[in-house]
Protein backbone atom coordinates (compact mmCIF):
# COMPACT_ATOMS: atom_id res chain seq x y z
CA UNK A 1 0.00 0.00 0.00
CA UNK A 2 2.82 2.51 0.64
CA UNK A 3 4.45 1.40 -2.06
CA UNK A 4 1.44 2.37 -4.17
CA UNK A 5 1.13 5.83 -2.31
CA UNK A 6 4.75 6.23 -2.95
CA UNK A 7 3.98 5.57 -6.98
CA UNK A 8 1.03 8.22 -7.02
CA UNK A 9 3.21 10.90 -5.71
CA UNK A 10 5.77 10.51 -7.72
CA UNK A 11 3.46 10.42 -10.83
CA UNK A 12 1.75 13.31 -9.80
CA UNK A 13 5.19 15.43 -8.89
CA UNK A 14 5.85 14.43 -13.10
CA UNK A 15 2.60 15.37 -14.34
CA UNK A 16 3.00 18.47 -12.09
CA UNK A 17 6.53 19.05 -13.17
CA UNK A 18 5.64 18.42 -16.88
CA UNK A 19 2.31 20.60 -16.22
CA UNK A 20 4.90 23.43 -15.34
CA UNK A 21 6.80 22.87 -17.89
CA UNK A 22 4.17 22.88 -20.92
CA UNK A 23 2.91 26.17 -19.15
CA UNK A 24 6.77 27.42 -19.62
CA UNK A 25 6.54 26.75 -23.12
CA UNK A 26 3.22 28.18 -24.00
CA UNK A 27 4.27 31.47 -21.83
CA UNK A 28 7.30 31.39 -24.55
CA UNK A 29 5.34 30.50 -27.62
CA UNK A 30 2.81 33.12 -26.61
CA UNK A 31 5.87 35.86 -26.09
CA UNK A 32 7.20 34.34 -29.50
CA UNK A 33 4.14 34.81 -31.48
CA UNK A 34 3.26 37.96 -30.72
CA UNK A 35 2.33 39.67 -33.56
CA UNK A 36 4.95 42.64 -33.03
CA UNK A 37 8.29 41.59 -32.17
CA UNK A 38 10.50 44.83 -32.70
CA UNK A 39 12.04 47.34 -35.35
CA UNK A 40 15.25 46.97 -36.46
CA UNK A 41 17.36 50.56 -38.32
CA UNK A 42 19.86 49.30 -40.74
CA UNK A 43 22.12 51.13 -42.29
CA UNK A 44 23.98 50.21 -45.36
CA UNK A 45 28.10 50.50 -45.37
CA UNK A 46 28.89 48.82 -48.74
CA UNK A 47 27.20 50.59 -51.44
CA UNK A 48 28.94 54.22 -50.59
CA UNK A 49 32.37 52.54 -50.31
CA UNK A 50 31.92 50.19 -53.27
CA UNK A 51 30.18 53.04 -55.69
CA UNK A 52 32.68 55.54 -54.56
CA UNK A 53 35.74 53.39 -55.36
CA UNK A 54 34.31 51.85 -58.46
CA UNK A 55 33.34 55.07 -59.99
CA UNK A 56 36.48 57.00 -58.42
CA UNK A 57 33.79 59.30 -56.41
CA UNK A 58 31.82 59.99 -59.69
CA UNK A 59 28.87 58.01 -57.80
CA UNK A 60 27.68 58.82 -54.29
CA UNK A 61 24.87 56.00 -52.53
CA UNK A 62 23.30 55.97 -48.97
CA UNK A 63 20.74 54.02 -47.98
CA UNK A 64 18.60 53.34 -45.04
CA UNK A 65 16.26 50.53 -44.36
CA UNK A 66 13.76 49.79 -41.69
CA UNK A 67 12.17 46.33 -41.25
CA UNK A 68 9.47 45.23 -38.62
CA UNK A 69 9.25 41.64 -37.01
CA UNK A 70 6.11 39.99 -37.53
CA UNK A 71 5.26 36.31 -35.87
CA UNK A 72 9.00 35.57 -35.69
CA UNK A 73 8.77 35.53 -39.50
CA UNK A 74 7.60 38.22 -41.78
CA UNK A 75 9.81 41.54 -42.20
CA UNK A 76 8.09 43.74 -43.93
CA UNK A 77 10.53 46.18 -44.81
CA UNK A 78 10.82 49.95 -46.18
CA UNK A 79 14.42 51.21 -47.93
CA UNK A 80 15.06 54.79 -48.20
CA UNK A 81 18.12 56.16 -49.89
CA UNK A 82 20.05 59.63 -51.74
CA UNK A 83 22.20 58.92 -54.56
CA UNK A 84 24.17 61.21 -56.87
CA UNK A 85 26.16 60.33 -60.32
CA UNK A 86 28.79 62.01 -62.57
CA UNK A 87 30.19 61.28 -65.17
CA UNK A 88 32.19 62.39 -68.61
CA UNK A 89 33.37 60.58 -71.66
CA UNK A 90 34.17 62.20 -75.08
CA UNK A 91 33.22 65.70 -74.17
CA UNK A 92 29.94 64.13 -72.80
CA UNK A 93 29.05 65.01 -69.12
CA UNK A 94 26.26 63.43 -66.95
CA UNK A 95 25.27 64.60 -63.85
CA UNK A 96 21.89 62.69 -62.03
CA UNK A 97 20.97 63.22 -58.60
CA UNK A 98 17.97 61.70 -57.15
CA UNK A 99 15.82 60.15 -53.84
CA UNK A 100 14.48 56.21 -54.51
CA UNK A 101 12.14 54.18 -52.21
CA UNK A 102 11.88 50.38 -52.10
CA UNK A 103 8.82 48.56 -50.41
CA UNK A 104 8.79 44.92 -49.63
CA UNK A 105 8.53 42.08 -47.73
CA UNK A 106 10.87 39.41 -46.33
CA UNK A 107 10.85 35.62 -44.81
CA UNK A 108 12.37 33.98 -42.31
CA UNK A 109 13.44 31.20 -44.06
CA UNK A 110 15.09 29.89 -40.52
CA UNK A 111 12.82 26.77 -40.19
CA UNK A 112 13.86 25.01 -36.62
CA UNK A 113 14.86 27.91 -34.56
CA UNK A 114 12.11 31.12 -35.66
CA UNK A 115 12.61 32.41 -32.17
CA UNK A 116 16.22 33.10 -32.88
CA UNK A 117 16.85 36.98 -33.05
CA UNK A 118 18.90 35.59 -36.75
CA UNK A 119 17.47 35.68 -39.36
CA UNK A 120 18.32 34.18 -42.68
CA UNK A 121 15.49 36.42 -45.14
CA UNK A 122 14.44 35.76 -48.37
CA UNK A 123 12.01 38.04 -49.77
CA UNK A 124 10.58 40.59 -52.34
CA UNK A 125 10.65 44.57 -53.50
CA UNK A 126 9.18 47.11 -55.56
CA UNK A 127 11.60 50.17 -56.28
CA UNK A 128 11.06 53.29 -57.60
CA UNK A 129 12.98 56.56 -57.89
CA UNK A 130 12.89 60.37 -58.77
CA UNK A 131 15.54 62.50 -60.31
CA UNK A 132 16.81 64.99 -62.16
CA UNK A 133 19.43 65.19 -64.37
CA UNK A 134 21.35 67.26 -67.26
CA UNK A 135 23.37 65.38 -70.01
CA UNK A 136 25.52 67.97 -71.95
CA UNK A 137 27.66 67.71 -74.89
CA UNK A 138 26.04 64.75 -76.42
CA UNK A 139 27.62 63.28 -79.50
CA UNK A 140 24.92 63.20 -82.83
CA UNK A 141 26.59 60.56 -84.67
CA UNK A 142 26.48 61.99 -88.47
CA UNK A 143 29.80 60.93 -90.33
CA UNK A 144 28.57 62.93 -93.31
CA UNK A 145 26.49 65.85 -91.53
CA UNK A 146 28.08 68.39 -89.52
CA UNK A 147 26.02 67.79 -86.15
CA UNK A 148 26.83 69.83 -83.26
CA UNK A 149 26.57 68.26 -79.93
CA UNK A 150 23.00 68.84 -77.98
CA UNK A 151 22.85 69.53 -74.38
CA UNK A 152 19.92 68.31 -72.14
CA UNK A 153 19.08 70.07 -68.99
CA UNK A 154 16.88 70.04 -66.26
CA UNK A 155 15.25 67.03 -67.19
CA UNK A 156 13.55 64.74 -64.69
CA UNK A 157 12.76 61.13 -64.56
CA UNK A 158 10.90 58.24 -62.38
CA UNK A 159 11.52 54.60 -62.84
CA UNK A 160 10.11 51.19 -61.19
CA UNK A 161 11.58 47.92 -60.75
CA UNK A 162 11.35 44.74 -58.65
CA UNK A 163 13.73 43.02 -56.58
CA UNK A 164 14.18 39.32 -55.24
CA UNK A 165 16.57 39.03 -51.98
CA UNK A 166 18.45 36.68 -49.84
CA UNK A 167 20.48 37.84 -47.32
CA UNK A 168 20.79 37.60 -44.00
CA UNK A 169 20.83 39.48 -40.47
CA UNK A 170 22.52 38.62 -37.29
CA UNK A 171 22.79 39.53 -33.70
CA UNK A 172 26.30 40.28 -32.76
CA UNK A 173 24.98 41.74 -29.24
CA UNK A 174 22.43 42.82 -27.69
CA UNK A 175 20.24 45.03 -30.09
CA UNK A 176 23.12 45.54 -32.02
CA UNK A 177 22.77 43.66 -35.66
CA UNK A 178 24.56 42.97 -39.03
CA UNK A 179 23.96 41.43 -42.22
CA UNK A 180 23.93 41.21 -45.90
CA UNK A 181 22.25 40.72 -48.59
CA UNK A 182 22.20 40.10 -52.62
CA UNK A 183 20.02 40.97 -55.27
CA UNK A 184 18.31 40.30 -58.57
CA UNK A 185 17.05 43.73 -60.20
CA UNK A 186 14.72 43.82 -62.91
CA UNK A 187 13.67 47.38 -64.63
CA UNK A 188 10.06 47.73 -65.32
CA UNK A 189 10.82 51.56 -66.67
CA UNK A 190 12.80 50.71 -69.92
CA UNK A 191 11.35 53.55 -72.15
CA UNK A 192 10.72 56.80 -72.36
CA UNK A 193 7.39 57.92 -73.56
CA UNK A 194 8.52 60.91 -75.01
CA UNK A 195 11.68 59.73 -76.65
CA UNK A 196 14.40 62.15 -74.75
CA UNK A 197 17.52 60.90 -73.01
CA UNK A 198 16.99 58.46 -70.51
CA UNK A 199 19.47 58.58 -67.29
CA UNK A 200 22.65 56.72 -67.50
CA UNK A 201 22.34 55.88 -63.35
CA UNK A 202 19.37 55.26 -61.46
CA UNK A 203 19.13 56.10 -57.78
CA UNK A 204 19.03 52.56 -56.00
CA UNK A 205 18.85 50.44 -58.96
CA UNK A 206 22.63 51.28 -60.15
CA UNK A 207 23.37 51.77 -63.62
CA UNK A 208 20.41 51.49 -66.55
CA UNK A 209 20.26 48.39 -67.78
CA UNK A 210 17.31 45.91 -68.24
CA UNK A 211 18.95 43.63 -65.46
CA UNK A 212 20.97 44.55 -62.59
CA UNK A 213 22.69 43.40 -59.64
CA UNK A 214 22.87 44.56 -55.96
CA UNK A 215 24.56 44.04 -52.39
CA UNK A 216 24.49 45.26 -49.10
CA UNK A 217 26.36 45.25 -45.92
CA UNK A 218 24.25 46.10 -43.03
CA UNK A 219 24.90 47.13 -39.61
CA UNK A 220 21.60 48.15 -37.51
CA UNK A 221 19.81 48.07 -33.99
CA UNK A 222 16.28 47.00 -32.53
CA UNK A 223 14.23 49.08 -31.16
CA UNK B 1 38.66 29.86 -46.69
CA UNK B 2 40.96 28.88 -49.53
CA UNK B 3 38.19 29.97 -52.36
CA UNK B 4 37.49 33.51 -50.66
CA UNK B 5 40.17 35.15 -52.60
CA UNK B 6 38.61 33.78 -56.10
CA UNK B 7 34.71 34.59 -54.86
CA UNK B 8 35.92 38.55 -54.15
CA UNK B 9 38.40 38.58 -57.46
CA UNK B 10 35.20 36.95 -59.20
CA UNK B 11 33.10 39.73 -57.69
CA UNK B 12 35.55 42.50 -58.68
CA UNK B 13 35.54 41.25 -62.55
CA UNK B 14 31.71 41.37 -62.00
CA UNK B 15 31.30 44.83 -60.67
CA UNK B 16 34.23 45.98 -63.91
CA UNK B 17 32.25 44.24 -65.93
CA UNK B 18 28.73 46.25 -65.01
CA UNK B 19 30.34 49.91 -65.37
CA UNK B 20 29.81 51.98 -68.42
CA UNK B 21 33.03 51.93 -71.06
CA UNK B 22 34.08 55.09 -72.07
CA UNK B 23 34.67 54.61 -75.35
CA UNK B 24 32.31 53.51 -77.71
CA UNK B 25 32.56 49.83 -79.04
CA UNK B 26 28.88 49.74 -80.93
CA UNK B 27 27.61 51.07 -84.26
CA UNK B 28 25.59 53.85 -83.62
CA UNK B 29 24.64 55.14 -87.38
CA UNK B 30 21.71 54.69 -88.97
CA UNK B 31 21.80 55.13 -92.97
CA UNK B 32 19.45 55.12 -95.64
CA UNK B 33 20.04 52.19 -98.13
CA UNK B 34 19.51 53.12 -101.79
CA UNK B 35 18.99 50.81 -104.40
CA UNK B 36 19.67 51.94 -107.96
CA UNK B 37 17.96 49.64 -110.54
CA UNK B 38 19.49 50.11 -114.21
CA UNK B 39 17.96 47.47 -116.08
CA UNK B 40 14.64 48.44 -118.12
CA UNK B 41 13.49 47.11 -121.22
CA UNK B 42 13.76 48.30 -124.86
CA UNK B 43 11.34 48.96 -127.54
CA UNK B 44 11.50 44.84 -128.34
CA UNK B 45 11.18 44.03 -124.73
CA UNK B 46 14.39 42.94 -124.18
CA UNK B 47 16.20 43.74 -120.90
CA UNK B 48 18.69 46.51 -121.04
CA UNK B 49 21.29 46.92 -118.43
CA UNK B 50 22.63 50.15 -117.57
CA UNK B 51 26.64 50.28 -116.33
CA UNK B 52 26.79 53.73 -114.00
CA UNK B 53 30.13 54.63 -114.20
CA UNK B 54 30.53 57.87 -112.40
CA UNK B 55 27.71 58.06 -110.05
CA UNK B 56 28.38 61.42 -107.84
CA UNK B 57 26.25 61.78 -104.05
CA UNK B 58 25.84 65.24 -102.19
CA UNK B 59 23.75 66.20 -99.97
CA UNK B 60 22.34 69.39 -99.98
CA UNK B 61 23.61 72.02 -97.93
CA UNK B 62 26.47 70.12 -97.70
CA UNK B 63 30.26 71.51 -99.27
CA UNK B 64 31.47 67.78 -99.11
CA UNK B 65 31.19 65.02 -101.33
CA UNK B 66 29.03 61.55 -99.79
CA UNK B 67 30.19 59.72 -102.30
CA UNK B 68 32.64 60.59 -105.37
CA UNK B 69 32.53 59.00 -109.12
CA UNK B 70 32.28 55.84 -107.66
CA UNK B 71 31.20 52.98 -110.01
CA UNK B 72 27.69 50.77 -110.08
CA UNK B 73 27.18 48.96 -106.70
CA UNK B 74 23.82 47.58 -105.71
CA UNK B 75 23.26 49.93 -103.46
CA UNK B 76 24.15 53.30 -101.55
CA UNK B 77 24.07 54.07 -97.75
CA UNK B 78 23.11 57.78 -97.37
CA UNK B 79 23.36 59.22 -93.72
CA UNK B 80 20.30 61.44 -93.02
CA UNK B 81 20.05 64.31 -90.45
CA UNK B 82 19.63 63.53 -87.12
CA UNK B 83 18.58 66.90 -86.03
CA UNK B 84 16.09 67.55 -89.16
CA UNK B 85 12.88 65.59 -90.57
CA UNK B 86 14.56 66.45 -94.08
CA UNK B 87 16.98 66.01 -96.29
CA UNK B 88 18.03 65.91 -99.78
CA UNK B 89 20.91 64.67 -101.87
CA UNK B 90 22.14 65.39 -105.54
CA UNK B 91 22.91 62.70 -107.48
CA UNK B 92 24.76 62.95 -110.73
CA UNK B 93 25.38 60.70 -113.40
CA UNK B 94 27.71 61.90 -116.71
CA UNK B 95 26.41 65.30 -115.88
CA UNK B 96 23.03 64.87 -115.28
CA UNK B 97 21.52 66.03 -111.91
CA UNK B 98 18.46 64.97 -110.23
CA UNK B 99 17.32 65.38 -106.49
CA UNK B 100 16.06 62.69 -104.39
CA UNK B 101 14.63 64.31 -101.67
CA UNK B 102 12.95 62.12 -98.48
CA UNK B 103 11.05 63.20 -95.35
CA UNK B 104 11.15 61.11 -92.12
CA UNK B 105 10.49 60.94 -88.41
CA UNK B 106 13.59 60.38 -86.13
CA UNK B 107 13.44 58.38 -83.30
CA UNK B 108 16.67 59.47 -81.30
CA UNK B 109 18.15 57.26 -78.07
CA UNK B 110 20.91 58.10 -75.71
CA UNK B 111 23.15 55.19 -75.41
CA UNK B 112 26.09 56.37 -73.36
CA UNK B 113 28.10 59.23 -73.03
CA UNK B 114 30.87 57.42 -74.96
CA UNK B 115 28.80 56.63 -77.96
CA UNK B 116 26.16 59.52 -77.99
CA UNK B 117 22.78 59.37 -79.19
CA UNK B 118 21.82 56.91 -81.97
CA UNK B 119 18.54 57.71 -83.94
CA UNK B 120 16.60 55.87 -85.98
CA UNK B 121 14.33 57.07 -88.77
CA UNK B 122 10.81 56.08 -90.23
CA UNK B 123 10.37 57.17 -93.98
CA UNK B 124 7.63 59.38 -95.00
CA UNK B 125 8.38 60.39 -98.02
CA UNK B 126 10.38 60.28 -101.00
CA UNK B 127 10.35 62.13 -104.38
CA UNK B 128 12.84 62.48 -107.26
CA UNK B 129 13.54 65.31 -109.53
CA UNK B 130 11.52 64.67 -112.93
CA UNK B 131 13.63 66.02 -115.01
CA UNK B 132 16.92 64.06 -114.54
CA UNK B 133 18.45 60.46 -115.65
CA UNK B 134 16.16 58.81 -112.56
CA UNK B 135 12.60 57.67 -114.21
CA UNK B 136 10.84 56.79 -110.15
CA UNK B 137 11.58 56.43 -106.58
CA UNK B 138 9.78 53.69 -104.73
CA UNK B 139 9.84 52.96 -100.81
CA UNK B 140 10.74 49.55 -99.95
CA UNK B 141 11.50 49.80 -96.18
CA UNK B 142 10.32 52.77 -93.70
CA UNK B 143 12.26 51.65 -91.06
CA UNK B 144 15.69 53.18 -90.98
CA UNK B 145 18.14 51.77 -88.38
CA UNK B 146 21.67 50.58 -87.46
CA UNK B 147 20.35 46.84 -89.29
CA UNK B 148 21.21 47.28 -93.07
CA UNK B 149 18.31 46.70 -95.15
CA UNK B 150 17.16 47.85 -98.48
CA UNK B 151 14.71 51.21 -97.61
CA UNK B 152 14.90 53.25 -101.16
CA UNK B 153 14.81 52.01 -105.20
CA UNK B 154 15.70 54.15 -107.78
CA UNK B 155 14.49 53.68 -111.01
CA UNK B 156 16.76 54.55 -113.70
CA UNK B 157 15.71 55.88 -118.12
CA UNK B 158 17.68 54.73 -120.61
CA UNK B 159 19.41 57.21 -123.04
Amino acid sequence: MRKYLLFIVCLSAVALSATAQTYEEEKKQQKDSAIYQGTYLKLDLFNPVFEAARSKGGIQDYELCINVRLKQRFYPTLELGYAQAQDSADGGHYDGRGGFLRAGLDFNGLRKHPESPHALLVGLRIGTSYQGYNLTGVIQNSSYWEMPPVDYTHLRHADAWGEVVIGCQVQIAKGFHMGWDARFKLLFTRNDKNGGPLPYYIPGYGYRSDTNWGFHYYIGWKF
Amino acid sequence: MRKAPYILLLAALTAMACTPETTCHVSTESRMRVGIVGDTLDLEGKIVNYALDSLTIVGVGQDSILFDNIKLTKSYNMPLRPDQEEAAFAICYHNYWDTLKVTYTNHRRFISLACGESTAYTLKTADVTPHGWVDSVCIVSTDIDITPKENIVLYIHGY
